[in-house]
């Protein structure tokens, strides 16, 4: 799951997947912007069949790429 | 009284804030002492400027709006219950610019209102699972930055509310609370006052060379003063235990036009990103709404920062100001997409120092607009 | 517990220390840097020396000048026997100190002299008040406000010489106009803290006695702000104000000969009237509309006024600060008030009141109201003119030279 989610990210920001560390600050270190965040969200519904809310564009919870597995974690159950 | 400014209201302010220091250095909890602190200060400002029962109307609307929603949030859509919210601003800002509302005035009205709104978004999105009246009108009036931001948020808040603070962590936030205002007030009154007094204030009404040095000096003097009373308010916030959110980071250092709304009036730009700006752009790519995604991101640039524009109010300047930054926000997304050095500009060198100069003056512009100068 | 003194306690006092320190060390560079009084500030009615209280203490300090408290009437300087003109280069050996503007009425130069601790005492002080004072309800809220200083009412609190009933009787005029102000629609704000003071000063209660003990700080803190600022803004009308040498003997003067002068200018600067108005202020005020103001007074009154009282607690505050002043009782046009239809029984009326308080204080008076008719006595229908400020000279003369 690590591995699509770094894919995904290295797809938005057009890096590679190996860079994508699991501690990444995406919003600080100007990997993601605002609109790739939009992305982010209906990519991760897409590849793991979630339905996540608004409220997870809150930045602070897609924060990192371990933040971000928490996520889809949680929201699979 | 106006907030922050007037030895009276720093008079009042020192001796409030007194109690809480020794609540907090104790040990003890700041929340209700926190209310009362705000609906003091509240009482002494709105009293003296005859806005009191202007206050106490928009509270019960407001509170009606609330208890409404909180109560049939599953039954009713999200959208009347915001623009019910909405209305109390709507009205203030129509009678800036339409005398037969004049009589709608509110000190700090934008800034409550941001607040109530909020409210309700985030107890639809389910942020915020349940609010008592109490809570919701701690947030509401919180005093600190009633009149000038930043624009907290509700969940941050509330966490703050109920989270403990210990007498170490306490005196952590004194320390820096104690240096935000004293820094703020230093900013706001004694290097504002200075730009204003013997930069703005003698520069003749027209002219070319007056309205270019206006164009350096206002947003010098904006930034000093509201950079200033952000401080000032956030330093407050410390002192009730509250870690409200910076406002400003070194705005004239910002590389575009994207990094400057991540450094200046920080509180009001997010607010705008999470809840006009993406709410727009998600919606419309899940609905599809758009052949090019892209379309949606450009469409929702321009109308986040119109409703930014009309936010500080409707007279023509403001909402040409909304514009202007609407299509440089489109012109930056632009450059990022389809202009490969541009990214590697900024990162460093001669063509960082190029954007963020290029990116001062396009942001002076825009402030010159804002201030009426121009017209 | 030593722990929280040594995290808590010392930081905050260094703090409060560096502070004051600070506050202490701008004071007094700027009292430091203050330059000398200079005589040539005494011709002009600066705003500050009505707003302020530094001009005012430094010209009293002086062993030679006369203070002249006025009303608009000291505006017209474009008359050459106006005092500051008549007395230019201490003529006479002293030098005029022109404090006032229009609509500085009674109450004004109460709390004005009231404020002056004790740089007045036994010092020559000329009052002058203007007919148009007298209206039923005395001082307007604006003009007072206009004219109103916080500083000079914090200093006057502050002073123990002077006795309680002065201060509430202040006070109750101080709020009461405070008041009036506020509820006019266009008010600009108020400090709200300085209308507690004087409502509690006028009439304490429990409750503002409570909120005076809180201001305390406040009031004592502003009281001093207000001095640093006063200080600032004066610094540039002393820096570039001039001295002249007094010629040190009592001057002959021909008053034959200055009145003939004066005659002579003033028959130039009336040519377009009858009244012996200046050219300039029958344009403006009366002119074509000259049928229109027939028997436009005729229902005016100033038999009572509040300005009366006013005008007691003027010399009441005179006496307790040990100024024995000179009060000019300056007339009304006479040809033009019958013109307008306000009768010389009416007129009278006022002359009366106001000679009849003068006696009452034991305030010597120059009565000029029997000069209503001569011809260029005024300038316009109220204010002094050519003959009329002559008549003033001589008496500020006898006046400064007497006793």
């Amino acid at each position: 799951m690590e591995q699509k989610i770094a894919e995904i990210i290295a797809g938005l920001c057009g890096g590679e997947p190996e860079e994508i560390e699991p501690e990444l600050l995406l919003f600080e270190e100007g990997l993601l912007d605002s609109f790739a965040a939009i992305q982010l969200v209906l990519a991760l519904e897409e590849t793991f069949g979630l339905s996540l809310d608004m409220a997870v564009l809150s930045r602070e919870r897609i924060a990192t790429p371990a933040a971000i597995a928490a996520l889809v974690r949680e929201g699979r159950g | 009284m106006t907030p922050y400014s007037g030895l009276l209201f720093f008079y009042l302010l020192a001796l409030l804030l007194l109690p809480a220091v020794v609540l907090g250095l104790l040990g003890k909890p700041l929340k209700l002492y926190g209310f009362l602190f705000s609906v003091l200060m509240i009482c002494a400002v709105f009293w003296e400027g005859g806005q009191l029962p202007a206050l106490a109307a928009f509270c019960l609307w407001e509170g009606a709006v609330f208890l409404a929603y909180r109560r049939w949030r599953k039954r009713i859509p999200l959208w009347p219950a915001v623009c019910l919210a909405l209305l109390p601003l709507a009205l203030v800002k129509a009678g800036e610019v339409w005398s037969a509302l004049a009589a709608f005035r509110l000190l700090g009205v934008s800034y409550m209102t941001f607040r109530a709104v909020e409210v309700l978004l985030n107890l639809r999105d389910g942020t915020v699972k349940s609010l008592s009246l109490f809570r919701w009108s701690y947030f509401l009036l919180f005093f600190p930055s009633v009149s000038s931001g930043p624009i907290d948020r509700c969940h941050r808040f509330l966490g703050d509310l109920d989270g403990g603070i210990t007498p170490k962590e306490y005196l952590d936030l004194l320390r820096r609370g104690v240096w935000k205002l004293i820094g703020g007030a230093f900013s706001a009154i004694v290097l504002g006052g200075l730009v204003w007094q013997y930069w703005l204030a003698p520069l003749p009404e027209k002219g070319l060379l007056p309205t270019l040095s206006y164009l350096y000096g206002y947003p010098l003097f904006l930034f000093f003063n509201f950079a200033g009373s952000s401080s000032m308010a956030i330093g407050t916030g410390y002192l009730l235990g509250v870690r409200m959110p910076e406002n400003f980071r070194q705005p004239f250092f910002s590389v575009d036009m994207k990094d400057l709304w991540a450094r200046w009036h920080i509180s009001l730009s997010t607010w705008l990103r999470d809840y006009v700006y993406t709410r727009f752009a998600l919606d419309s790519l899940k609905k599809k709404r758009f052949r090019n995604q892209r379309t949606a991101s450009y469409l929702g640039y321009l109308l986040t920062m119109m409703a930014m524009g009309i936010w500080h109010g409707l007279g023509p300047r403001y909402l040409l100001y909304g514009a202007y930054h609407g299509a440089l926000m489109c012109l930056n997304e632009a450059l990022d997409l389809h202009w490969r050095p541009f990214k590697r500009w900024k990162k460093q060198g001669w063509g960082q120092v190029c954007c963020v100069l290029v990116t001062f003056h396009l942001f002076a512009f825009g402030l010159l607009i804002f201030s009426g100068r121009l017209f | 517990m030593r722990a929280a003194a040594k995290t808590v306690l010392l930081p905050a006092a260094a703090l409060a220390l560096a502070v004051a320190l600070a506050f202490l060390g701008v004071g007094a560079a700027v009292t430091g840097m203050m330059p000398p009084w200079r005589d040539s500030v005494g011709d002009k009615n600066h705003t500050e020396k009505i707003t302020g209280q530094y001009l005012l203490r430094q010209s009293a300090a002086q062993e030679d000048t006369l203070l002249i408290f006025g009303s608009s009437e000291l505006r017209t300087t474009e008359i050459s026997t106006h005092p500051a003109n008549f007395f230019a280069g201490k003529r006479a050996g002293f030098q005029v100190d022109l404090v006032g503007r229009g609509s500085c009425q009674s109450l004004i130069h109460a709390l004005q002299i009231a404020a002056s601790g004790e740089a007045l005492r036994g010092k020559k002080v000329v009052l002058i008040t203007s007919p148009q004072s007298y209206v039923p309800e005395g001082i307007a809220p604006d003009l007072f406000m206009a004219n109103f200083s916080c500083q000079q009412y914090l200093e006057l609190l502050a002073d123990d010489s002077l006795s309680g009933e002065i201060k509430t009787a202040l006070s109750c005029r101080v709020a009461e106009l405070m008041e009036e102000y506020r509820a006019l629609p266009d008010a600009a704000p108020v400090d709200p803290a300085i209308a507690a003071l004087a409502e509690h000063t006028a009439a304490p209660t429990i409750l503002s006695a409570v909120r005076d003990t809180i201001l305390a700080p406040y009031y004592g803190f502003s009281r001093w702000l207000y001095s640093v600022k006063d200080q600032v803004s004066v610094r540039q009308i002393l820096a570039e104000g001039e001295d002249c040498a007094a010629s040190g003997k009592l001057p002959v003067i021909d008053w034959e000969l200055e009145a003939r002068a004066a005659a002579v200018q003033a028959e130039a600067m009336t040519g377009n009237n009858g009244f012996g108005m200046l050219d300039g202020y029958y344009t403006t005020y009366i002119g074509s509309r000259l049928e229109r103001q027939k028997d436009r007074d005729k229902d005016l009154s100033y038999t009572r006024s509040k300005e009366y009282d006013d005008l007691r607690l003027l010399f009441a505050v005179c006496r307790e600060k040990g100024v024995e002043p000179l009060f000019i009782h300056v007339p009304l046009h006479g040809e033009w008030s019958d013109y307008t239809g306000f009768s010389s029984e009416r007129r009278e009326e006022y002359y009366q009141n106001v000679r009849k308080i003068a006696e009452e204080y034991g305030v010597a008076a120059l009565d000029l109201t029997g000069y209503e008719y001569e011809e260029y006595f005024m300038c316009d229908t109220m204010h002094l003119g050519w003959k009329g400020w002559l008549a003033v000279d001589k008496a500020l003369i006898d006046y400064y030279y007497s006793g």
